[in-house]
């Protein structure tokens, strides 16, 4: 499974995700940016993708599989998705994000996703971040150069196997789904 | 694949020389070297694809409910029912996932990843 390639989905994809969902288990037509969350979905369950929500989106999952007319639509959305762990050294990127103007949930999300694990702890980091945010997409984009450089003197003073980390790509579920298309 | 966080020696035009100059053989196992070309050259996915996924996963769902669709009367979360929750706003419906996630960053306990922990690089 490691040898996969591993995404991170922000917050209001893996709500996009949960509400595509709903929708169709109500018989609605989903919205495009809902289909395209769905879909990435699927692509974890055809195991070309592991994707990963964070405690937050675990938190709002615990809460619906209370309800017993919802555990269909938590199961299909939970057996395609793991919870990421902050890994050391987590809180100190995140910092040094938020020095590029970063807004403090999206520096975690970033950070979380160069330093996190999955619960064997046998991980580091994401290839993707998955956002419907264009302004973070651009943004990260163009300090891309000067980001990279910052973690380049970061890993410096990193113990194997943290000196090895990288940073995700940030895109939208569509581009990534796109990523070995197909199936 | 996540970006290198070492500078690339040569520019990508520097690069694309190179492989003008190329036989074939020496193509192919270039290709065999970063099978992430062959990636980039696949079309991308479709909507009509999307759309298959998500037929495919409403009757995975529909099977675990019995083959009985949720309603829009069904209770939600916070006393809503289905139906109003899905046509709250987007950013009514954001407030409220932000309530129910209680995500606390700085809070957050880190862990210590395996020596032989797989790098996203």
């Amino acid at each position: 499974m490691s040898a996969l390639m591993r995404c991170l989905l922000d917050k209001v994809v893996a709500r996009r995700s949960l509400e595509g969902l709903l929708r169709l288990a109500e018989g609605r037509d989903l919205t495009e940016e809902e289909l395209w969350a769905v879909d990435l979905l699927w692509r974890a369950g055809g195991e070309k993708i592991r994707l990963f929500v964070t405690v937050g989106t675990v938190n709002v999952l615990k809460r619906l599989e209370t309800l017993s007319r919802y555990e269909a639509v938590v199961a299909a959305f939970a057996r395609r998705v793991e919870e990421v762990q902050p890994t050391r050294y987590f809180q100190r990127w995140a910092r040094r994000l938020r020095e590029f103007g970063f807004t403090r949930e999206d520096a975690y999300i970033l950070a979380l996703a160069s330093f996190g694990t999955d619960q064997s702890r046998g991980i580091l980091g994401m290839h993707f971040v998955a956002t419907y945010d264009q302004p973070l997409i651009t943004q990260w984009s163009l300090q891309q150069d000067r980001i990279r450089k910052r973690l380049e003197v970061m890993r410096r003073d990193l113990q194997p196997p943290y000196d090895q980390v990288a940073l995700p790509q940030v895109l939208r579920p569509e581009e990534i789904v796109s990523w070995g298309a197909g199936g | 694949m996540s970006r290198a966080v070492w500078p690339m020696p040569v520019s990508v035009e520097q690069i694309a020389f190179v492989v003008r100059q190329m036989s074939p053989e020496e193509r192919r196992r270039l290709v065999e070297l970063a099978p992430e070309l062959i990636e980039v050259m696949k079309p991308g996915r479709t909507l009509a694809q999307a759309r298959e996924s998500a037929q495919a996963l409403r009757r995975e769902m529909l099977e675990l409910l019995g083959e009985e669709p949720l309603w829009s009367d069904e209770i939600f979360l916070e006393e809503l029912t289905l139906g109003r929750y899905l046509d709250l706003s987007d950013e009514e419906r954001a407030r409220l996932w932000e309530a129910w996630a209680r995500e606390e960053w700085e809070a957050s306990e880190e862990v210590d990843v395996r020596l032989d922990a797989v790098p996203a690089g």
